[in-house]
């Protein structure tokens, strides 16, 4: 576990308000990220509250098997998939393998990928749409899917801590954040193509 | 030799840097020969790139919001969560120490549990007789 989470415990465990606001501050933006990806924008900030009104009272219980970022997530996640369950909204499962489609039975590209006119993120990022684009693209994708590529990409989690989040496999987690990855890369071609 | 659609396949294993050597030169010279793989791999890195910058600019910030929240929903702390506490910092601190000898860890260094007549028993050599 990390020092500075160590450090906290003590002040936590009494609900002391500068610890709590040190831990909130460092994890509330990662936790709301990620419950964006499960519930949607709209519903992600009353998720969190709960997830951390349940993080605050569990830390008692918190063995500090993982880390504290992981153990939050995790926290997140039951929350969220538990108001889905509530809403009668089952996770979707993972979609075929849509890259597929673009190769021949020989291996070779039978639609290969146009050329960009860009050769930086940010630039790509700025084009007009491409973020709503992409917010587009993750919200179509399945829960797991989509879980897996904010945690790897965006938060910069490691594999063994996806996994322990998500409670799935290595080779699971590989395949979801190909199919993810692909899938975004499909969506931002459409509108980065050079005529 | 890789075919394209083995590129694809490595492409993420590739772009993270968790490939074996050997892959990542077949990758790689895949890439410098076949212009379409070359392309995914470039447009897929940049994709990569704009979905965590996307990440870093929608940080949110309730932080106050939530604090309050989170106090006005708990109830005040009692004696046993003040204990409680205590135990935790004694577990944090002899967790920390380390003999400066052997590299162990200490067990017993911050009076939580103290050492046991047995534990402290000078040891015998292998072989020597008691």
């Amino acid at each position: 576990m990390d020092r500075s989470d160590s450090a906290l415990l003590p002040g936590l465990a009494v609900r002391d308000e500068k610890s709590i606001r040190t831990l909130v501050s460092t994890y509330h933006a990662s936790m709301t990220r990620f419950a964006r990806t499960i519930v949607g924008n709209d519903r992600a900030e009353e998720i969190v509250q709960e997830a951390w009104i349940k993080a605050i009272r569990a830390l008692p219980t918190f063995e500090a098997r993982s880390s504290l970022r992981t153990w939050l997530l995790s926290i997140v996640r039951n929350e969220a998939i538990s108001q889905l369950c509530k809403e009668n909204r089952e996770p979707e499962v993972a979609s075929s393998d849509e890259l597929a489609e673009r190769f021949g039975p020989d291996g070779q590209w039978t639609a290969p990928p146009n050329p960009w006119s860009t050769d930086n993120p940010e630039t790509l990022l700025a084009t007009k749409d491409l973020q709503a684009v992409i917010s587009k693209a993750l919200e179509s994708m399945p829960e797991a899917q989509r879980s897996v590529l904010t945690l790897n990409d965006m938060e910069g989690l490691s594999s063994d801590e996806i996994c322990n989040i998500l409670g799935i496999s290595a080779s699971d987690a590989r395949v979801l954040l190909h199919r993810g990855r692909h899938r975004l890369w499909s969506a931002s071609k459409r509108i980065r193509r050079v005529d | 030799m890789l075919h394209c659609r083995d590129i694809t396949d490595r492409a993420d294993g590739y772009l993270d840097g968790r490939l074996p050597f050997w892959e990542r030169v077949q990758v790689r010279l895949h890439a410098v020969l076949c212009k379409h793989c070359n392309s995914y791999l470039h447009q897929l890195s940049l994709t990569i790139g704009a979905l965590k910058a996307m990440g870093e600019n929608r940080a949110p910030q309730a932080v106050d919001d939530t604090v309050q929240r989170i106090l006005m929903a708990m109830p005040q702390p009692t004696q046993g969560d003040q204990d409680a506490s205590r135990a935790r910092a004694n577990v944090v601190i002899y967790t920390t120490s380390w003999c400066p000898y052997c590299r162990a860890p200490r067990r017993f260094s911050t009076g939580r549990a103290s050492p046991t007549a047995k534990s402290m028993s000078p040891r015998i050599p292998l072989g020597a007789k008691k």
